[in-house]
Parts: C-alpha cells; structure tokens; sequence
C-alpha cells in the first residue's frame, strides 16, 4: 500500500500559513519526522543519564549520536536541492487508471537519491482533491519521469483538475529528517484533465450508423480501417462536401486549392467517410450509470479513431458534428472529462 | 534468510555481546534461547501470532522478577529491552518494524553503557552506531521498489561515509567542549544494592592467604609530584575495632578528634616543604569498597558518581551509584601536626578510650592473659611494650608462614601464640592489637594494602590483591594515632621488597637487597612490555574518564570564567558555540550550493532577476530564444543587447567543446557573465 509521508497536519498548517504570506516557492522546509522524533527523544534521555552520572562514555555516544544526526540534517537539507519539475514534458491529460507520469530535473552535478514527490491537484468544478505521490532517484543533471499513484481509491477520478501544489520531498539518509520545498505551478499549463477509463460494453448495439447499420463485429471493422489507413490516412475515394476549418480537424483535412484563392480555411470530407459514420450518443447507454456511460463513450473514441473512422459525440442533444483524427479525440476526451452530467 | 533479518540480528548481537557479562545468568540463557527461536523461525519463515508473543512477555517478567529480586532498576530494565528487541525479529516486515527495532536497541544500549566504565568500549560503541546507522540507511527505502542504478548507488555509499567523517571531529568537540553541567542525581534508583564488595570488613585470621596469591590489581595510584617512600605504603581500608579474643570486626566508629580543628592553609608547611601526598586512586573493577587512603588523611574528592559514607577513624565507605568504578583524588598529610603551644595533648573521649580498650572474652585465651598479667607490672611505656613483644617473638623463633593452618577453636590466639608461632600479618596484627589493649593501650586493627608495584612508565603504582595487608593502630598520647607494623619485625623483607619475597627460596631471600627486590618488577622484556600497555591503557583510561567539568574549566581557563556569573557565562559560552556550529554549517551548505549549480541556469537566472528589476517579468521555464522575442515585442530600446546576449548563450550551449575551441570558449563564457552583469 501506498503511504503519504508528507501529507502530515504540520506540513499542511505550514503549507497554508506561507501561501498567505505568499513566499512559498524556493523555500526549503526541514522538519524531524515521527521517527526522527522519537530518535530525538532518545537521545536526550541518553544526554539527560550520561550527564547525570558523569558517565565519559555515554556522554561520548551522546555526542556521537548527536553528531550524526545533525550531519544528517545538512545532507537532507542538501538533497532537495536543484530538483526541479519540467512541466512541459510532463503529461497532463491521461485516463482514470493511468499513472500521472511528470518529468523532475536535477539542476545540479550530484545525483538526488529518494525524492518523493507529492501533486495535489483541485477539481475545477466540484469540492474535490487528488493526490498523487511517487518516488524516484534523480541522476546529475538529467531529467527522470516519475510514476505517480493516486492516493485516493475513488473508482472515478474523472474530471478537470487545477494543479494546486507540487511537493518535492526527501528523508534522504536515514529517515529521521524530511526537507521539502514547494515547485511552481505553470499558471496556463497547469490544468489537468483525466479521462474516463475506457471500457467495453457489454452489450453491444446502441451504436448506430447514420445509414441505420448497426455496429458489426469488431474483427470486419478493423479490417476494413486497415485498408483505408493504409492507402493515405482518410478516405482517398469520393469528395462529399467542405465544411468551415474547425481547430479540432486536423491540417491533412485543409482544402489548400480554396485557401489559396479566397485565403479561407475549409475542411473536406469524403463520401466513404461520411457514409460510415457513427454517431456516439449518451443517451443510447442511459440505463447505465453515469461513470460507466462516459467509460463506454472514451472506449468507442479511442476504437474509433485508432480504426480511423469519423464519428460525432453528442452528450446533450446538441447538433452533431462529425470528425476524426487525434485531435478531436483529443477534444472529445476533454468533453468527457468536463461533463458533470 | 532475509537481508533485514540478518543486519538487524547482527546489531543486537554487537550492541548486547559486550556487555553480556554484566547480566545474571538467567537473562544470557533465556535471551540465547530466543535468539536461537527467532532464528529458526525466520529460517523456517513461520510467523508468530500475537498471543504466544504476549504470553512470552509475561513470562519472562515473571522469571526476571524471581531472579533478580524486583522488576526495578537498570539490570531488569535493561533485560527486559533486550528481550523486547529480540521478540521484535519475530516480525521485520515493514519499514516501520525495523525504525522500533533500532529504537529499542538504542534504549537498550543506554543501559549497558551505563553498566560498563572501560575506555575499550569506545570502539565498539563506535562499532555500534555504524551499524545503527547504516541499518537505518539501508532500509530507509526497502519497501518501495527498489532500482538498482549503479551512480545512486556509489553516490549512497560515498555519502554515508563523508558523514561518517564528518561526524566524528564533530562529536569530539562536543565531547571535549560541551559543558558537563553538574545535573545531580536525576536516577538515584539504580544504585547497586547488593554488596559486590572483594573486601570484607571484618578480619578471620588465616583466611586472607588466598587473596594473597592472587595477582589481580586492585587499585591504580598516581601521586602528584611528590610521593612517600616505599616502606610508608600503607593504604588504610577499614578500621576494625571490635574485638571477640581473636577475629575482629568494624563497628561505627567517631571520628578522630586529632586532626579534626586543624587544617593546612597552603600545600606548604612552615619548612618550604609540602605538608601533603596527593595522589588520584583508581579501582581497577565494579566494587563497593573503601577509599583507600595514606595515613594521615587530610581530605579526599570524589570523581566517580558515588555515594560515600564515613565509618568513622577516617575512613570512608563508597557506594557507586551504578556499575561504576570508584575514582577519587584524595591528599594525606607527610607528617604528623606539630603541637602548637597552649594547647592541649591529643585526648581521647571517654567513650573512645572504652571502645578502643574493649576486650570481651567470647573466645577464652587463658594462657594469653597469663602471659599478660605477668608482664603487666614492668611494662607501662608504649616502646616497652613493644620491645617486650617483639623481644618475645624474636626469643620464641616466630616466623611469616602463608599456610600456618587452623587455629585452634577455643583458644585460637593461645595455639598461635603458643604453639604454632607462625602466621600471617593477620594473626600478628590481632595478636598484638589484643596485647596492646590489655596493656590499657587504645588500639585497633587496620586492614587495607601495603606497597605497590611501581610502572617507571606511567609514573605509577598497581596495588594488586597479594598486597593486602593487616597492621595497628596504637594510640599516644603525644603523637595521636601511631601505625605499628608487628609483620615487620618478623619478616621485614615483606614490607621493604614488597610480596613477590614470599615466593622466592629462603637462600636467595638473604642475599636481597633492596635494588634487587626493584629490578624483580623490571625483569625480562615482556614485563616491560606489560607495563609499558598497562601505562597507556591506564593513562588513556583515566584520561577519558575522568573528564569532567572540573577538567573542562581548565581548558577555558584562559577565558576567566571566576566568580559570581561562572554559569552565566559558561552558558553564554555554550550557546555562542552553537552559533557558531550552525553558522558553519549553514556557511558549508551556501558554499556547496555555490559549487555545484549547472553555471548556464545559474546565469540564466540572473539574467532573469536583472530582466525583473526593470520590470520585465520572464517566466523560469523560457529559454533565450522566447526570451530574445519577448523582449524584441515589448521592449524594444533592450533588444539588440538581449538578442547579443541570447546569441551568446546559444553558441556556448549547442557548439561542440573541442579540446581547441576551449580558450576560446572560456572568453565567451566571461564575456557572457560581464554582459549580464552590466544590464
């Protein structure tokens, strides 16, 4: 089982206290951890016993032991420093049961043992957090992907989330001390989507073709997606009509002829496309509950796209549209992650 | 077997294997016992459930309490940690287990500390903690997923041992520095009941020949500056002044009026002579015993943590307050007080002269008081008695004999004095402290050491135990109390060439000089060799133990720390230490922090706090070319110089750094810093 080691109430109260004074970033925090203060503990025990007795001995493993400790506190001290996130590399937007893989660089020439490193993240919509803790060792000057595991077992995750905090911390040497420093948030960059998790129905037919066929075997469609991947991406065969350029599409689509002679964008679409495809309607799996449906949904986006075929989400009765492509999967998978229901 | 297993049975093997010996037998079988268990059980990897674990425990309270008598105090306290730390084995699972483990370790290990006093057990205290430590460092991450990746793993190493270092020279400034504030007794409870006492208070003639040939050290003196003369070493254990007819005991005793409203105001007497011995004695084991003193003792002060008691005669009884050795600093006075005009003679109280001449016939020893009475009449001079006696021992052929056998049980002093006319000091000593009082001379016995083996390397004396002696103490009315040795007079080699003569043949006794009777010390190379290890063990020994506040405010001497605000001060002292501690090491971090940056976002980030001064904000993540079209958009009158600067970091960063280029690249790299410098 995962374990948060830094989500204690002083790290929080002091999280909370610097926020208001508004001088969080770059700042290194060390406390003893519960370990560490019972090990303290002792020591003063030991200290107290060998003073009393004027016991050279103990009092020179007093001081040992002290020594150590306070040489430990320099090297914890020492680890966080020059770890910093990459977040433009770090991947923002992943499905329900993935981990959230982020990227962690060491400025400096030492390497970083055992940094931990905490997310939190803040639904946008809702009264809700997640966090997310993984671990790694980071090499000199290098950048590392770390895993990170939900803390929260919640079957759904799903949902726009703000990154609130990212923690970076380390008990390095021996456990006794925890340092921790907060990293910055990059302010656009910083919003979170997880998707639904993708999964198959059961029962297969609600999906329905606007020629009226229903959803077929999946081994003829994959067939059939094959051959039309394999010629030139999307459909080669039929012009069927041009529809204004929307940012969803990608830029294969672009009638370049039409832009250059009236310098406007337009999309084509092609008679086999437009034959074939299927509109994705929530309310074909209404007897399903809510988490399920978008489920349902994600896995037919991922299957549609990955067979290239065009196919319209429609949520809330609002008017198809028809597209393919990994960027408006990429746009029907954010709807997914917004929808409240 | 697992590897946590294996270092943890490792730690508590090395942090009680030391100090084992100091526990009862039952504690050493039963805690092996379980060892053995825990061991096949991790073999074997059954577990044991919490029920048995319970039951275990109160098993073993209870045998303890059978044992030792009570379940309070350190030996109990102890046991029973290293009990609970060896039940702990039984489950090292999580991380969490191994943490109390070494928890309970550490406390254990408190209070074996405190049950030895040897300066060996620095090393493997030191053996110890290493290994504390590097369990902890080990097995801080275990239960994570361990990758192997051979950089993290040097760099772990390297840092463990760095710290290592770096905590050593640490810990012997404090040890050194820090002050030994005298805190009192915080733990009195842990104070040695019973008597472990090698010397017995009470005096069984013919029973002390064992002791005799024993060649065990007893007790370490170090004399400052000046020393007596060998024949004078006569160290006092206990007086005994109750007599049955033939053995003797110690009652409480008043203390000796003589010296009792005298005192020495300098350690020089009105000669220009020093007036004092003083010397630093050290017990060789654990005891309970007597502080051993010259004769003549002015005043002592102790160094170990002891509760001491007068038993009166000016002897005192030291109880340590734990598994402690008796240390102590004392002076005697070289000679007697000279009596000042106008003042009385040295007097005894009544109650004194009654309990000094006390002579209760338990034992009947007829013939003794016969020969007593017919002498009564002549002799009335205490030098008279002695010669008397000392004539007859001479007359009668006595002689110094280590197995002079039983005496007999009726009338023991008669057989001896007698018959058998051969003993040991003992049988002398009570023979004529006996003698004394029916003469109506005050006398009692003192039994302690005489003489001591000589270290030319330490400038020290060993007392072993064939050094104990017995003697009498006569009372005069001149002089106060007066040693009389009667072994000396009938074996004097005793006294001059210390005991080594009982074991040398009678024809090689006659041609022993006193020289002789030194160089039988000094022999052969490996008794050099001997003395010279038993000096260094010994020096360092008292060196480390002994350090103590008192020797500490010798090392601050310089700073003046007298008078009114001694602690003030000193407490000033110790925080301004701290101070400076932590500033060493906050200054040790900045300028590892300095060192170690990557030097292009180092300058980047300068460049960024000099772009920010003037108000231009540049998030930390831009590289130089955002930054250069930022700026190029927005600030127009700073473009050319930002683009110059932004060029330069690009040639530095994607250039390929030949061997020829690096002249070359190092001015680009100054060039750089003087630009940012200048914005």
């Amino acid at each position: 089982m995962l374990k948060s080691l830094g989500t204690s109430n002083i790290h929080q109260k002091i999280y909370q206290l610097q926020k208001k004074f508004n001088k969080l970033y770059d700042r290194v925090f060390i406390l003893p951890t519960r370990f560490g203060v019972y090990f303290i503990i002792i020591i003063f025990i030991l200290f107290l016993m060998s003073l009393s007795y004027g016991h050279s001995l103990a009092i020179s493993a007093t001081f040992v032991f002290v020594s150590i400790v306070v040489i430990s506190i320099v090297y914890t001290n020492y680890n966080i420093y020059g770890v910093d996130i990459k977040e433009e590399r770090s991947n923002k937007s992943f499905f329900n049961n993935d981990d959230f893989q982020i990227f962690l660089y060491n400025e400096w020439s030492r390497p970083r043992p055992d940094i931990e490193i905490e997310v939190t993240l803040r639904s946008l919509h809702e009264k809700r957090e997640l966090t997310y803790i993984g671990a790694t060792s980071l090499l000199s000057r290098m950048d590392s992907s770390v895993r990170l595991k939900s803390l929260t077992s919640s079957k759904s995750r799903r949902g726009v989330y703000h990154m609130e905090r990212i923690k970076v911390s380390t008990a390095f040497p021996f456990g006794l001390f925890r340092s921790w420093k907060y990293l910055e948030p990059l302010s656009e960059q910083s919003t979170v989507y997880i998707f639904p998790n993708p999964l198959e129905p059961q029962v297969k037919g609600e999906i329905v073709t606007n020629s009226g066929n229903k959803l077929k075997d999946q081994v003829d469609n994959s067939k059939q997606a094959k051959r039309l991947v394999t010629r030139s991406g999307v459909g080669t065969e039929n012009f069927y009509e041009h529809s204004p350029y929307r940012d969803s599409g990608g830029i294969k689509r672009i009638d370049w002829k039409i832009y250059s002679r009236t310098h406007e964008l337009f999309e084509k679409h092609y008679e086999d496309e437009h034959k074939n495809r299927y509109l994705l309607d929530r309310k074909n799996f209404q007897s399903y509950p809510l988490e399920l449906q978008m489920s349902y949904l994600c896995f037919y986006i991922l299957k549609f796209t990955r067979e290239a075929k065009s196919f319209a989400l429609v949520l809330n009765d609002e008017t198809p549209y028809w597209d393919s492509g990994k960027n408006y999967e990429q746009s029907c998978l954010i709807k997914l992650s917004e929808y409240k229901g | 077997m697992s590897e946590r297993y294996k270092s943890s049975l490792i730690l508590y093997l090395l942090s009680t294997i030391g100090f084992l010996t100091q526990f009862s037998h039952f504690s050493i079988i039963s805690l092996c016992l379980l060892a053995l268990t825990s061991y096949f059980y991790e073999v074997r990897s059954w577990s044991l459930s919490k029920t048995p674990r319970f039951v275990f425990v109160v098993i073993y309270l209870g045998a303890l309490y059978f044992d030792l008598g009570s379940l309070w105090g350190l030996e109990a306290g102890v046991s029973f940690l290293s009990f609970l730390a060896l039940l702990k084995t039984f489950e090292l699972k999580e991380r969490r287990d191994l943490f109390i483990f070494s928890l309970i370790v550490q406390l254990s290990l408190i209070g074996h500390l405190l049950s030895v006093d040897d300066l060996y057990m620095v090393l493997v205290l030191l053996l110890i903690i290493g290994n504390l430590f590097w369990l902890l460092y080990q097995f801080h991450h275990f239960d994570k997923k361990h990758v192997y990746i051979a950089e993290i793993t040097r760099y772990k190493k390297k840092v463990f041992f760095q710290m290592i270092a770096w905590a050593i020279p640490l810990s012997l400034i404090l040890f050194f520095i820090f002050p030994r504030f005298p805190l009192g007794n915080l733990f009195l409870n842990t104070m040695k009941k019973q008597n472990i006492t090698g010397f017995t208070d009470q005096l069984r003639p013919g029973e002390i020949n064992k002791v005799i040939q024993s060649r065990a050290t007893y007790f370490r003196v170090q004399f400052n500056k000046l020393s007596p003369k060998a024949s004078d070493f006569y160290w006092r254990g206990m007086i005994l002044a109750k007599t049955d007819g033939f053995n003797w005991d110690r009652i409480h005793l008043p203390h000796d009026n003589s010296i009792k409203d005298t005192s020495i105001s300098s350690s020089l007497d009105q000669k220009g002579k020093r007036a004092l011995y003083d010397y630093q004695v050290e017990y060789e084991f654990f005891s309970n015993g007597p502080l051993f003193l010259l004769d003549r003792p002015y005043k002592y002060n102790l160094l170990s943590r002891t509760h001491t008691v007068s038993m009166g005669a000016e002897s005192f009884y030291s109880v340590p307050y734990r598994n402690q050795k008796i240390r102590y600093n004392a002076s005697s006075r070289r000679r007697n007080i000279k009596r000042v005009k106008n003042k009385k003679n040295y007097t005894l109280s009544k109650n004194e002269r009654k309990l000094y001449l006390a002579t209760p016939e338990v034992i009947k020893n007829i013939k003794f008081d016969q020969w007593v009475s017919q002498n009564q009449s002549k002799e009335k001079n205490i030098d008279s008695i002695f010669d008397l006696l000392r004539n007859y021992f001479d007359k009668e052929k006595f002689s110094y004999s280590l197995h002079p056998g039983l005496m007999d049980k009726k009338s023991p002093l008669d057989d001896f004095f007698f018959n058998k006319k051969q003993g040991l000091c003992e049988h002398y000593a009570s023979a004529v402290a006996i003698a004394l009082r029916k003469f109506q001379v005050p006398a009692r016995i003192v039994v302690g050491f005489q003489g001591g083996q000589y270290n030319p390397y330490g400038n020290y004396f060993y007392i072993e135990a064939k050094n104990a002696h017995s003697w009498v103490e006569y009372w005069s009315s001149k002089k106060g109390w007066q040693r009389i040795d009667p072994t000396s007079w009938i074996h004097p080699e005793r006294i001059r060439l210390g005991p080594e003569v009982y074991f040398l043949s009678q024809e090689n006794l006659e041609s022993l000089s006193l020289d002789n009777g030194m160089s039988l010390n000094q022999g052969s190379i490996f008794q050099n060799l001997f003395l010279m290890a038993d000096m260094l063990y010994f020096e360092l020994n008292r060196q480390f133990l002994n350090f103590d506040f008192e020797k500490q405010e010798e090392i601050f001497n310089f700073l003046n720390l007298e008078g009114k605000f001694k602690y003030l001060k000193l407490l000033g002292l110790v925080l301004l230490m701290l101070f400076a501690i932590i500033g060493i090491l906050i200054l040790f971090l900045l300028w590892q922090r300095r060192g170690k940056r990557d030097p292009m976002s180092e300058l980047l980030s300068q460049l960024r706090d000099r772009l920010a001064r003037d108000g231009i904000e540049i998030p930390k993540w831009w590289g130089p070319e955002s930054i250069e079209e930022e700026i190029a958009k927005s600030y127009p009158n700073k473009a050319v110089e930002i683009s110059e600067i932004c060029l330069l970091i690009r040639e530095i960063r994607y250039e390929k750094q030949e061997s020829f280029k690096k002249v070359e690249m190092g001015q680009k790299w100054k060039n750089l810093r003087t630009r940012i410098r200048k914005i």
